[in-house]
């Protein structure tokens, strides 16, 4: 019965997704859920509760029974009048995308949203999220916004793609649901998954080392420059930020042979993914080290820097390395 | 090929996602089985309600001490352990009685598995119909607020279960619970009045229900009467049109015995009968109309004035006895209008082996009386004087009306009329018609109710079981006539009613208080409250539905028109109540931001979106630098908007808002061909 239910559920669901995605076509990252887009429907309960109620008619009728009429009448009147509230408490209301975070593979990634309630009654028992997550909002007093943070399970690396949303409803009575289907342009970059240690440097180049070598001369001081994200708490000039108010950070002498960097050739592992894993570990501990690194794979060279701007960088290119997009 | 094969991850995440129920949930529930089943418990088996208590205890000590819940394999052997119980203690599964019993044992057991949503919604639908199986049991005036209370719970019950994560505060969920209620009245009270009523059950009504009805029975065995005699029941309560006649007149006409097998009389089917016209015969009274609810007696006949000639009661018929007979027995209140007239009964196609039938005697019994009767018979000059001697007999010999007569032997008018002399009207009746039939004339016995009570709140008369009356009727010069022998013997029975008769109505009801002036005040509201429910809401069928459809217009209204009409006003309501909803539920924007948004939205279609973040100006910005085709025409309307919203321009402003909401209505702009 269920496999039965579920394959109808599956061959009819498609369909109506898809003809609500051609009907609505791609959504805006901001703006408001109107009733034009809103399906409803009646839940398993709310089909058991028609017949229910059904049953009744026929028994007040055989029996003439003008209570039994009540009753049924009066149920009738109550689910006919959950259809409205159920529909009201989802119909317009805004949704506005927030953000997200790249995540490593296997890990979950985030995306944010904001859920908006610019009505003059509150919203209840919303349901956001997407197949296989739903974050259930409480109460929705009328004029404010409520975060939500749906993750998605993220299996390999390279761009995922926000999965279709949906908000739903059963409030009232749960006797039916409302929802909408959200198809938002967004994607995210999946970092390769870095490997658990930090693996030494398989190839030494000239000059250039990677493993065992003492971290930038902390002795030769050799200015002050301004502070850039990434920059460790440690180096900051704490002392002139208070006198002057300025945030500066300590620069030791590196010089050419201080930089760091990260080779493609250094790993010559068959498998790409775990070459790229292994990378990917050498870029992190690169990072919480505080020097100035610079990475070479194939086809693309960044030159050496620190912060998270650069940190990203880099790991952006190992995920898009020769990848695709994972719809998630 | 495979695709539809794959096992989906999705369905677990969404199965859990509805928890067992939680603690507050529990308690609705048990509340709401509690409500419903409580006007059970009396009615059913004493082992159903410890069942069923014993199954709601062991389900809330399992959530208070969070043991798991039986596992299938207890559940199903107790759903069949209850089922069979229900089997063997009533015989059958379909009654009232039994199915009320297999209602409760269900809604306990199915508490015991509350998994999902829809485990625990079935406990509440269980509940609607164990509400809808009080309704068959009762429907007086009191069950209608034990249906709001009832609805109103369950109701709550069931928003509080459709609920993830905790239940709300009990007083706000039936403030909930009454708005809804509430605004579901309009629909309810449409569908009520115009959802149209058939008449009749299509099946018989459940049995087992195990009440005795009082009432008149199909048999008269004198002496029956008197324990009617003792009931305060009400057995019909009657409008007049006009000015009721004097309560000595009102014989209400029920059963007619016409065949006696010498211990009692029974009624012999006789056919139907066409209504006598009133307008070409000679009538002695005058016609009276009248509207009579009658209280449900299990029989098929309808209480009428003594002769009927017009009824609006649907498959009804008059017999040859002149007696109103349904095809199906009075199982539901039931209004009618009458006309009739007083006085006996003419009716027009009597043949003569009806006549014979009247006139049948059982042979071998009553031998004195027969001989009595023959005797009179002889010196009498005419039919009527012989009937007319025999009331002066019954008037003239110390007859005595008693509520207690001492029991007959083998020829019980016999002993009757020359031993004992003490009976009820039933003796009285019976034994004038067998001393008419010995005489040569038809007569027959007529059981009915005699006398009202008038209800002065409601201007309406009451009937009671207590005024069950028998007397006889003769078939003299063409037509029958009334002939009551107990008049002779207790005349104020006729007159007054059977209490003033018995002159002691403390005795029967056995309490001092029925004299005083207070308690029948209270009983006579509390009787016209009843009597207006029944006949407001509970007699509302298919004859209030037609008269109510005549005052739009509508005369005799088919099935059809009524489903015309109601499916109209609903759908007119329903769309009334949506396009107040949507007026009231649209956010207070101004039209400028709705007209900007719009802008924005048309320029999102063709370039990007807007940005949650940007201003105006910036998006401007990243639309011409996109669209440079299209940068003069956005220049200029973002440039009203900018000054709309921003300069605090005053002259030309309501010229410059409507320039510019015009012009963004009028703003389509087309897609470039995408490229590749």
């Amino acid at each position: 019965m269920n496999a039965i239910a579920q394959r109808l559920n599956d061959t009819f669901g498609r369909k109506a997704q898809d003809w609500a995605r051609r009907r609505q076509g791609i959504d805006p990252h901001s703006g408001c859920l109107t009733s034009r887009r809103i399906y409803i429907l009646p839940t398993r309960a709310g089909v058991i509760y028609a017949a229910v109620v059904f049953t009744m008619l026929i028994g007040s009728m055989n029996y003439n029974n003008n209570m039994g009429f009540a009753l049924t009448f009066l149920l009738v009147g109550i689910g006919i009048t959950s259809i409205y509230h159920c529909h009201r408490n989802i119909a317009d209301v805004y949704l506005h995308f927030a953000g997200s975070q790249p995540a490593f593979a296997g890990e979950f990634v985030r995306f944010n949203f904001v859920i908006e309630n610019q009505s003059t009654f509150p919203r209840t028992q919303l349901r956001f999220g997407h197949d296989g997550c739903q974050e259930i909002s409480g109460t929705l007093p009328p004029g404010e916004r409520q975060q939500v943070s749906l993750r998605v399970k993220t299996t390999r690396r390279g761009r995922l793609t926000l999965p279709r949303l949906l908000l739903s409803t059963r409030y009232p009575l749960g006797l039916f649901r409302a929802w909408t289907w959200i198809n938002m342009d967004i994607d995210e970059v999946i970092y390769p998954q870095p490997v658990p240690f930090a693996p030494m440097s398989m190839v030494n180049h000239d000059g250039t080392t990677t493993a065992g070598r003492r971290s930038a001369g902390d002795d030769d001081f050799s200015g002050l420059r301004t502070y850039r994200v990434g920059d460790p708490p440690k180096r900051i000039a704490w002392k002139v930020l208070a006198r002057t108010g300025e945030t500066l950070v300590t620069e030791y002498h590196g010089g050419a042979h201080d930089l760091v960097w990260i080779d493609w050739q250094d790993f010559p592992v068959r498998d790409l993914e775990e070459r790229l894993s292994l990378l990917t570990r050498r870029v992190l501990d690169a990072e919480t080290s505080g020097e100035a690194w610079g990475l070479r794979i194939p086809g693309r060279t960044i030159a050496p820097d620190r912060g998270t701007v650069h940190r990203h960088r880099c790991l952006q290119a190992l995920a898009l390395y020769d990848a695709g997009t994972e719809r998630g | 090929m495979m695709l539809w094969r794959q096992k989906k991850p999705v369905t677990r995440e969404r199965r859990s996602e509805t928890p067992n129920v939680s603690a507050g949930q529990l308690i609705w529930l048990v509340v709401a089985i509690l409500l419903t089943g409580a006007p059970h418990l009396l009615h059913v088996h004493p082992w159903v309600p410890v069942v069923v208590v014993t199954l709601l205890l062991w389900r809330i000590i399992a959530a208070l001490r969070r043991q798991p819940l039986p596992s299938i394999w207890i559940r199903v052997p107790l759903t069949v352990l209850g089922f069979l119980g229900v089997l063997f203690s009533y015989r059958q599964v379909s009654g009232l009685s039994a199915g009320s019993a297999l209602l409760l044992i269900m809604a306990a057991m199915k508490l015991l598995e509350t998994r999902g949503h829809r485990d625990r919604a079935i406990v509440i639908f269980i509940c609607y119909f164990l509400l809808f199986a009080t309704f068959l049991r009762e429907q007086a005036i009191w069950s209608a607020a034990y249906l709001i209370i009832s609805v109103l719970i369950t109701t709550a019950a069931l928003a509080q279960i459709a609920r993830i994560g905790p239940v709300v505060s009990a007083p706000h969920a039936m403030a909930h619970a009454t708005r809804l209620v509430l605004q579901s009245l309009p629909v309810a009270l449409l569908l009520f009045l115009l959802f149209p009523r058939i008449p009749g059950p299509f099946w018989s009504l459940p049995s087992g229900g195990n009440q005795a009805i009082t009432g008149l029975s199909g048999e008269l065995n004198p002496g029956d009467i008197s324990e009617l005699a003792m009931s305060d029941k009400v057995a019909f309560r009657v409008r007049f049109d006009t000015a009721p006649p004097r309560t000595s007149a009102l014989y209400w006409r029920g059963p007619v015995m016409n065949e006696f097998d010498g211990r009692k009389w029974l009624q012999r089917p006789v056919g139907r009968s066409s209504a006598a016209n009133p307008a070409d015969s000679d009538w002695p009274g005058p016609t009276i109309g009248y509207e009579v609810t009658l209280e449900p007696h299990g029989q098929r006949w309808l209480l009428a004035l003594e002769t009927p000639f017009t009824w609006d009661a649907h498959d009804a018929h008059l017999s040859g006895a002149g007696q109103l007979l349904r095809n199906m027995p009075v199982e539901q209140r039931t209004s009618y209008r009458g006309t009739s007239v007083l006085g006996g009964s003419r009716i027009q196609d009597v043949n003569s082996t009806m006549l014979d039938w009247d006139r049948a005697l059982p042979n071998p019994a009553n031998p004195r009386s027969l001989a009595f009767a023959r005797q009179l018979r002889d010196t009498a000059a005419s039919d009527a004087d012989y009937l007319q001697e025999l009331l002066k007999y019954f008037a003239a010999e110390p007859f005595y009306y008693t509520l207690r007569p001492p029991s007959l032997g083998d020829d019980p008018v016999d002993e009757f009329l020359f031993d004992t002399r003490r009976g009820f009207c039933g003796h009285f009746a019976s034994a004038f018609t067998l001393l008419a039939r010995a005489g040569g004339i038809p007569a027959r016995v007529v059981t009915g109710y005699q006398g009202a009570e008038r209800n002065p709140l409601g201007n309406y008369w009451i009937i009671r079981q207590s005024d069950a009356h028998a007397w006889a009727e003769a078939w003299i010069d063409g037509r029958w006539v009334r002939y009551d022998p107990t008049a002779m013997v207790a005349p104020d029975r006729i007159e007054y009613g059977f209490d003033a008769a018995m002159n002691r109505r403390d005795e029967i009801s056995g309490n001092m208080l029925a004299d005083s002036r207070l308690f029948v005040q209270i009983a006579m509201s509390w009787d016209a409250l009843n009597a207006g429910w029944n006949r407001w809401v509970l007699s509302f069928g298919p004859q209030t539905q037609a008269t109510m459809m005549s005052l739009v217009g509508i005369r005799h209204p088919s099935v059809e028109h009524l489903v015309m009409v109601m499916a109209v006003s609903i759908t007119g309501l329903l769309i009334l109540i949506g396009i107040v909803q949507r007026v009231r539920m649209k956010p207070r924007l101004d039209d400028l931001l709705i007209a900007y948004e719009r802008l924005c939205q048309r320029t999102g279609k063709v370039a990007r979106y807007r940005r949650p973040s940007e201003g105006p100006h910036e998006y401007l910005a990243a639309l011409c630098a996109q669209r440079p085709d299209l940068s003069t025409e956005l220049c200029a309307l973002f440039d009203m908007y900018i000054r709309l919203r921003y300069d605090g321009i005053e002259d030309d402003r309501q010229q410059l808002r409507r320039r510019f909401l015009a012009a963004v209505r009028a703003f389509r702009p087309t897609a470039l061909p995408t490229a590749g």
